[in-house]
């Protein structure tokens, strides 16, 4: 059997602000996405190593942008969501509401 | 005012120490959230979180490799050892000045003593300076790919073991242990340069020797 990779917790969440965000994804809206909806500080740094780790696993794509005078000269990088990284969010939100369902603890937010 | 301009130092940590091709993304990236109102402390975080990913994430992947530089540094070090039983680069002024305070030097031989005291203490920075860069010389050849991480792993093996050794010091003789004389504490403290000096010589060896000085491209990942 092939080992199928899959996605960590918070490259489930990178992956999420990816697909939210649509063509403009770089390191900053990415961020600013994910502190906004979790309602928690981000290190930018740990974005572009789950990035890394997702585009190793044929998840996201990459592309150098535009360089700007706001950014000290410096290109943003662009990512995009891969249609394999589609699917595999597809299966994990498939496998996490199974895993969910019916769960008397969890249900009416008492937990 | 605060100015435009990110911490200068903390930018170039990350350009020096940053071992991710990603790394001018980051910083193109950080440095337009501090222009969008970030503090100088959130650049310094995020700056120092960022190499702590590089670094764990490289050694993560080259275990048994870092494993062994960091291990090879540190016997090199350990054969520089003070003449007597005490941590590694507790100079030698610091027993001096033990000495010295045990045989009540006069008030008038104190400026004789100081001078004698740092050119001791700059005798000691020279070795650790050669020492410092001949080990960070080997530990970089372990994996010149990934010289920036192995190379930061390794002096961070280097200061736990000497805060180790200081601690068991402490344990062992109390404040003596690292020359602080009782009744004499404030006078002690002023040979803590004297003290730190090789210590720091050696670091500043360790990344001269490795070439984690000069500017160096992101050279994982690729």
């Amino acid at each position: 059997m092939t080992k199928r990779e899959q996605l960590g917790n918070f490259e489930l969440m990178v992956m999420l602000a990816l697909i939210r965000i649509g063509d403009n994804a770089y390191g900053v809206p990415i961020s600013e996405e994910l502190e906004k909806r979790t309602g928690r500080d981000v290190a930018i740094g740990s974005v572009y190593a789950a990035l890394e780790r997702l585009e190793d696993k044929g998840f996201v794509t990459s592309e150098l942008g535009e360089a700007t005078p706001e950014r000290g000269g410096r290109a943003k990088r662009y990512f995009r969501v891969t249609a394999r990284g589609l699917r595999e969010v597809r299966e994990t939100q498939r496998a996490l509401v199974k895993l969910w369902h019916g769960l008397a603890a969890l249900e009416g937010g008492k937990a | 005012m605060r100015s435009t301009q990110p911490p200068t130092v903390a930018t170039w940590l990350l350009k020096q120490f940053g071992c991710s091709p990603q790394d001018e993304a980051v910083l193109g990236d950080l440095m337009e959230r501090y222009r969008h109102g970030r503090s100088r402390l959130w650049y310094w975080r995020q700056v120092l979180i960022a190499i702590a990913v590089d670094v764990s994430r490289v050694v993560w992947q080259d275990k048994v490799r870092t494993l062994a530089a960091g291990v090879t540094g540190c016997i090199i070090f350990a054969f520089y050892r003070s003449p007597s039983d005490r941590p590694l680069f507790q100079s030698i002024s610091l027993q001096m000045n033990f000495a010295s305070m045990q045989f009540q030097i006069p008030p008038s031989w104190w400026v004789y003593y100081g001078m004698y005291c740092f050119l001791l203490s700059f005798l000691t920075a020279i070795m650790g300076l050669i020492v410092g860069a001949f080990s960070g010389w080997i530990v970089a050849k372990f994996q010149p790919s990934h010289r920036v991480p192995i190379v930061l792993m390794f002096v961070a093996f280097l200061c736990g073991y000497w805060l180790f050794s200081l601690s068991f010091s402490i344990v062992k003789s109390g404040l003596v242990g690292v020359g602080i004389v009782p009744g004499h504490e404030i006078r002690s403290l002023l040979f803590l340069p004297f003290s730190l000096l090789p210590w720091v010589a050696s670091i500043v060896g360790i990344f001269w020797g490795s070439g984690l000085l000069e500017g160096h491209q992101a050279s994982s990942g690729t």
